[in-house]
């Protein structure tokens, strides 16, 4: 089959996202029914207080057991939704995890040994925003406002796995959230590789004269990208000699919190107004902590 | 009907890893999760085809039971199916078009150096490319051999009796690719199309286009190949 190369340069590209994002959300749907299923994980969670900020720091830090990248998360984020954890709590996991994990941070280590103070920032800046943000989150009463209606009611039918786990429910538990995650992430990849195929990245390099628009260019470009938190240092480190090191690290904060395809998995469980205002909210945290950076390192 | 799909994606992508076009998408470095993934997918989709046979057998209702079925998850199968019969092939020209203010935007923690020259035969692309990027002056280059492959790729920044020998170097995936590259003076037009894969044999020299001092290549042999089982550097 011959495509104009436009085209065919569109497929490969929504094939490598899918292909490369396909273990993680495995592994991550994996993770989430094992979270539903297995006694011993469901007991240790039940004893964490909802809705508390003991609760929001254990979660910053739950990606040093469990280092898969965004797309992995998400399922989790899901099922932690499901087993009665609030929107506030769930959201520093969320916002965390893919980059307070082993693998991120020494990959960020590794790509920029030359400047070993973006792997401290990186882990100190994704903390901070994960906590700030899911305070601001927690405040609402209302946390069921920002969960889908379609979601909020697959939670009794979880409550009813729970007495009765077997191969049966988990191979239930896997299939559902497989398919519903994997949709979405086929959504997700279509509409990154499409803008990818259509924006000439010129338009967006063109801006790294000034600070801020270096930051708002780096952030978008993570945005478009979508690339997996466990390497984007990597491709980070191709943009160091030509940007900012704050826009560079606004990269490596906003990137792995936002993008198309997580905000596009995210879409089946949380209501479009909590995702608008997370990623206005990180939109901003990261700008404030890139201009911080580059007001120390220039 | 899931459990079909999830056998589906899961042969698919053992296939991929087996005839190593995976390489056309992803890095090396995810190969073993990708294969641990199609093996998990195959046999998740057994047990869950074994579950629907089970069910479907304890069902009083046996064509609704089908029907139920195939609209819960006919969309995901047939969605399965696309996905395996997408023509699988490299990146090309029109991403290098689109991201030609990459170009050689290469950086690296291992620096090639010119104490490497003594090994310059075994250089691929990206390390003549990062040689080149820490090298102040061009004349120390001139007359090196060199002997590289790549796509070609007709580059505007060049006049026609050029093409830029081209390869795509990814951290993750396709979908963070920049080109990389270097010019090569040829009549390329007569005897090639653009994207064609072709090895070259040369040495440097150095020419002056619009205005500006370039490094360029000029070969002594430029042959056709057959795109390469793994066409990116990394």
């Amino acid at each position: 089959m011959q495509f104009i190369p436009q085209f065919q340069d569109f497929i490969t590209l929504f094939l490598s996202l899918f292909i490369e994002a396909l273990p993680f959300v495995s592994l991550g749907v994996l993770f989430s029914a094992i979270i539903a299923g297995v006694p011993i994980i469901t007991k240790l969670l039940d004893r964490l207080p909802k809705d508390k900020l003991i609760t929001r720091l254990i979660f910053s830090f739950v990606g040093f057991f469990m280092p898969v990248c965004e797309c992995g998360n998400v399922p989790v984020a899901k099922r932690l939704l499901l087993q009665g954890f609030s929107v506030g709590d769930v959201t520093s996991f969320l916002l965390s995890a893919p980059i307070i994990n082993p693998v991120t941070l020494w990959a960020t280590w590794a790509a920029f040994s030359d400047k070993p103070e973006i792997m401290p920032i990186r882990l100190i800046g994704a903390f901070f925003i994960a906590q700030v943000i899911s305070f601001t989150v927690a405040k609402s009463k209302n946390q069921e406002a920002f969960v889908q209606k379609q979601f909020q009611g697959k939670y009794t039918r979880n409550i009813d796995i729970r007495e009765k786990f077997s191969l049966k429910s988990f191979l239930s538990i896997f299939e559902s959230e497989f398919i519903e995650n994997t949709k979405m992430l086929l959504f997700g990849a279509a509409i990154a590789s499409f803008v990818q195929v259509i924006l000439p990245r010129d338009i967006l390099l063109t801006l790294s004269s000034n600070i801020v628009f270096a930051i708002i260019t780096m952030m978008v470009l993570a945005f478009v990208v979508s690339i997996c938190a466990n390497v984007d240092a990597f491709f980070a480190l191709s943009y160091a000699s030509t940007f900012p090191t704050g826009a560079i690290v606004a990269f490596l904060l906003f990137g792995p919190m936002i993008d198309i395809k997580i905000l596009s998995m995210l879409r089946s469980a949380l209501k479009p107004q909590y995702l608008i205002y997370l990623t206005i909210m990180v939109s901003l945290l990261s700008l404030g902590i890139g201009l911080f950076v580059n007001f120390f390192t220039s | 009907m899931s459990g079909l799909t999830f056998i589906l994606l899961g042969v698919y992508t053992l296939f991929l890893v087996s005839s190593e076009k995976i390489l056309f998408f992803i890095h090396p470095r995810f190969v073993s999760l990708s294969t641990i993934t199609g093996f998990l997918l195959i046999v998740i989709g057994i047990l869950l085809v074994i579950m629907t046979i089970d069910n479907f057998k304890k069902s009083m209702l046996k064509k609704q039971f089908l029907l139920s079925i195939f609209k819960r998850h006919g969309v995901f199968l047939i969605i399965g199916i696309l996905i395996t019969i997408l023509p699988v092939q490299t990146l090309g020209s029109a991403t290098a078009k689109q991201r030609v203010t990459d170009y050689n935007n290469v950086a690296d923690t291992n620096i090639v150096t010119l104490f490497a020259l003594n090994n310059s035969n075994q250089f691929n692309l990206k390390e003549w490319v990062l040689l080149i990027n820490s090298t102040p002056k061009y004349e120390t280059l001139i007359g090196k051999k060199i002997s590289v492959s790549g796509f070609i790729f007709a580059d505007s920044r060049y006049s026609e009796d050029y093409f830029t020998i081209t390869r795509f170097r990814i951290a993750c995936c396709a979908i963070d690719a920049s080109p990389i590259g270097l010019p090569v003076k040829y009549d390329w037009k007569s005897k090639f199309t653009e994207d064609t894969w072709v090895h070259i044999d040369g040495i440097f020299s150095i020419e002056i286009v619009d205005g500006e001092q370039k490094l360029i290549i000029i070969p002594s042999d430029v042959y056709k190949i057959d795109v390469p089982s793994n066409p990116y550097v990394y």
